[in-house]
């Protein structure tokens, strides 16, 4: 039996055709020419045209450096102090936003300067002044509620608490720095020392008016000082 | 500077770390890319266009060899291209061929090879299919050693000069058929 030929013999040593190898390294000593003293340069400069980012490295670095710091803000060690920290300047940011947003719909109603606030008080009824229909529906309010003064402000009406809202924000800047902590309670509105005068909340304020005022209405004046809430006394018993 | 620091350098578009990869790998490359077309201009032209595909597809680098391998081998896809083309336009680079030192000092082992012959080593060398014109460019043109040939293509030593033998015995045979002709 004739064992099966192997179509691919393997090549002996003998075989290896040295003849051509020392062809192609003689060709290889004699074509070894050195590149062009100013090769160097102009490959760097055909590499700075073909790809703009070797031509402008500083920014991309300063880009990059740029992003791994603030990644590493934000996933370090102190991490949850940045996180805590962005987020007490987004409140504050928005807090502030909110009170100059307050405080410019307030500016529309700011009496002339020059003691003439009087003329507001005989204008037209606008929302800052509802803390004077307070009073009156407090007076009502055994009628039409059978309560009493005793009744919490939150069983008012819708406008008699618009008007406490109003009546408090007023009184939050000077009253606690405006945590916002304080209950809407009449007792604060009726008490004249923690009212913030006009000049100070820009909206004129009945109470005030009385202490500085030199009440040029006649009216005005002695409707305020005829009622008992309205006049500055700490110690008011029908507040209670 | 190592590899390393140069694999990080071109990542990150550094112009010195490129600076200093040019400055490294340029006359190797230009010795392979002369070898190949015979000619100053095309071989510039191929070094430079190695550099800039490599700084380009630098991205497709595994880091698994050597870097100055990796150049090479896209010297050699580069530089075959090129001659290819030039023999399409029927440019007789050999009419080209720069004196080499050999000549000039009037060595007489570097006459051996006269500008036809030379031109008859390309085109026998142009002509084999791959793999062995690749492992006999890396080789004998790019004068690399037969591990580092086998570094480069990425094939066991064993393989590569496999490839080598064979590709010599073609080459031999490719080279007493022009002779006949």
């Amino acid at each position: 039996m004739t064992p099966a030929r192997n179509p691919f013999p393997r090549a002996s040593r003998d075989t290896f055709p040295t003849d051509i190898e020392q062809l192609l390294e003689q060709y290889g000593r004699e074509m070894s020419p050195e590149p062009a003293a100013d090769f160097g340069p102009r490959v760097m400069a055909a590499i700075a045209r073909a790809v703009p980012a070797v031509g402008d490295p500083p920014n991309r670095n300063a880009g990059r450096r740029h992003a791994v710091a603030a990644a590493n803000l934000l996933m370090g060690r102190r991490r949850l102090t940045i996180r805590f920290a962005l987020v007490a300047m987004l409140t504050v940011g928005l807090a502030a936003a909110a009170l100059a947003a307050e405080l410019r719909g307030n500016a529309g109603t700011t009496p002339p300067p020059g003691g003439e606030a009087a003329p507001a008080v005989s204008s037209p009824p606008t929302a800052s002044f509802e803390p004077i229909s307070t009073d009156e529906v407090d007076a009502i309010g055994p009628k039409s509620s059978g309560q009493g003064n005793e009744t919490e402000p939150d069983d008012a009406d819708d406008a008699d608490s618009d008007a406490d809202d109003e009546a408090d924000e007023r009184d939050e800047p000077e009253e606690d720095g405006g945590d916002g902590t304080d209950p809407p309670d009449d007792e604060a509105d009726a008490d004249g020392s923690s009212a913030p005068g006009p000049e100070e909340t820009g909206a004129p304020d009945p109470d005030g008016l009385e202490s500085e005022d030199p009440a040029p209405d006649d009216d005005a004046a002695a409707d305020a000082a005829a009622d008992p809430e309205a006049t500055p006394e700490p110690t008011d018993p029908g507040a209670g | 500077m190592d590899d390393d620091r140069l694999v990080a350098a071109i990542r990150t578009a550094d112009p010195d770390g490129i600076r200093c990869l040019v400055d490294r790998e340029t006359p190797r490359l230009f010795r392979f890319a002369y070898r190949v077309v015979g000619n100053r201009p095309d071989a510039e032209d191929i070094v430079q266009e190695t550099f800039i595909v490599a700084v380009r597809s630098f991205a497709t680098y595994r880091g698994d060899g050597p870097l100055g391998a990796w150049l090479m081998r896209i010297a050699v896809r580069l530089a075959y291209r090129r001659a290819g083309s030039a023999d399409r336009n029927t440019l007789d680079i050999a009419a080209i061929d720069e004196p080499v030192a050999g000549e000039e000092s009037g060595d007489p082992l570097g006459a051996t090879l006269d500008h036809e012959s030379r031109r008859a080593v390309r085109s026998a060398v142009e002509a084999l299919p791959d793999p062995y014109r690749e492992v006999i460019a890396l080789r004998y043109f790019a004068g690399l050693s037969v591990e580092d040939t086998a570094a480069t293509v990425g094939r066991p030593v064993s393989t590569t000069k496999s490839h080598l033998r064979r590709g010599l015995q073609r080459l031999r045979s490719l080279m007493l058929a022009e002779a006949v002709a």
